[in-house]
């Protein structure tokens, strides 16, 4: 089926027309998008500059064994509202570059946990006791906060992009 | 030779009309402003100008803004979680605050740099509405909060008793209230 029409049917429903010209409900679903941002970007952020070296005081165990429920609960709540928010405009996000750039970062970023699984984050015993974390940590830190970063940096983007397409689809409207 | 806009075509025309971005003088903001530092502003708007000139400025610094408040925010819920039993154990709570020390810092001190410069973009936008300063007003108490209650108790050794949950919840309403200032004034 394709994703235009897919788009184009998902933006006719009739929740999506009340729920991005809401008041105060499309700001709250996107406030708290943001809120989430802070908690579980905060516990990302936390991780992988301990697998940097720093903040000490935490185990690796700890930051990546502990918080990954926190995390998981927090991945599931962001697609929640993200799904709300671009599939009640679904033709506007279709024609999105940023929106395309974001999904493609999260699929990296899916990627990104599967080449360093082994290595780092079913590995946190030993990197526990390593006084220097081993570049391989290092490499994978670095990557997880390039494409995190860019997340977010591409999420904030997608609200300045008017296209010519989603101008004439308004338009027509 | 200072050149004064119009004060009867309304701010958002003046904006548009006006070639040299100026602080009106007729701005509210403007008016609250010791006398040196009006005098400083009465010439062009800098940080106006370049952000019209590049275009991509704005959406930068607020970029900034958000990734600084994710180190800051995000590192304070870090001890608030500890402080109520969820994630990480309550008694690592006193080596987090103090590991996590620094990069608050850091993220607080960028989160009023952007802060700064996003409001000097359009300044009495951003000091006429409500929404704003309600968002000030809980950033300035939960920045406070942070500080003093919630240090001490995330400092002491209290296993799980009922100041470290109520510091927590607390701190945790105050910057949640803060985020949904900040993107309520965006959309109003």
């Amino acid at each position: 089926m394709p994703l235009a029409s897919v788009a184009r049917w998902l933006e006719q429903r009739e929740w999506a027309g009340a729920f991005s010209a809401s008041q105060w409900l499309y700001p709250s679903v996107l406030a708290t998008h943001l809120t989430c941002i802070a908690i579980f970007g905060g516990m990302i952020l936390v991780t992988n500059l301990r697998l940097l070296g720093w903040l000490r005081s935490q185990s690796v165990t700890g930051v990546v064994q502990k918080l990954r429920p926190w995390k998981w609960i927090g991945f599931v709540i962001m697609v929640t509202c993200g799904a709300l928010l671009a599939g009640s405009e679904a033709e506007k996000y279709y024609v999105n570059p940023y929106f395309w750039v974001k999904m493609t970062l999260l699929a990296l970023i899916g990627v990104h946990g599967l080449v360093f699984r082994n290595s780092v984050y079913r590995n946190t015993a030993e990197l526990d006791s390593a006084q220097i974390m081993p570049p391989r940590a290092k490499l994978a830190a670095v990557l997880s906060l390039i494409l995190w970063i860019g997340v977010v940096c591409a999420g904030r983007m997608i609200g300045y992009y008017v296209g010519p397409r989603s101008l004439a689809v308004a338009l027509w409207r | 030779m200072v050149q004064y806009v119009a004060l009867n075509v309304d701010y958002a025309t003046r904006r548009i009309l006006s070639s040299e971005i100026l602080f009106s003088l007729d701005s509210a903001t403007f008016r609250v402003l010791p006398n040196r530092l009006r005098k400083m502003l009465i010439q062009t708007n800098v940080v106006l100008q370049a952000m019209i000139e590049k275009q991509w400025l704005f959406p930068a610094t607020e970029c900034v803004h958000i990734v600084s408040f994710a180190l800051s925010v995000g590192t304070i819920t870090l001890v608030d979680f500890s402080l109520l039993g969820i994630g990480l154990q309550r008694k690592a709570a006193s080596q987090l605050v103090r590991s996590t020390d620094l990069w608050t810092l850091s993220g607080f001190v960028l989160i009023v740099f952007s802060g700064l410069l996003l409001f000097a973009s359009d300044p009495d936008h951003y000091y006429l509405s409500s929404v704003f300063q309600f968002k000030i007003a809980c950033l300035v108490l939960a920045v406070i909060f942070n500080y003093t209650i919630h240090r001490k108790v995330a400092l002491s050794a209290d296993a799980s008793g009922m100041a470290s949950k109520m510091a927590a919840g607390v701190s945790l309403v105050l910057w949640v209230a803060v985020i949904f200032g900040g993107l309520f004034f965006s959309f109003a």
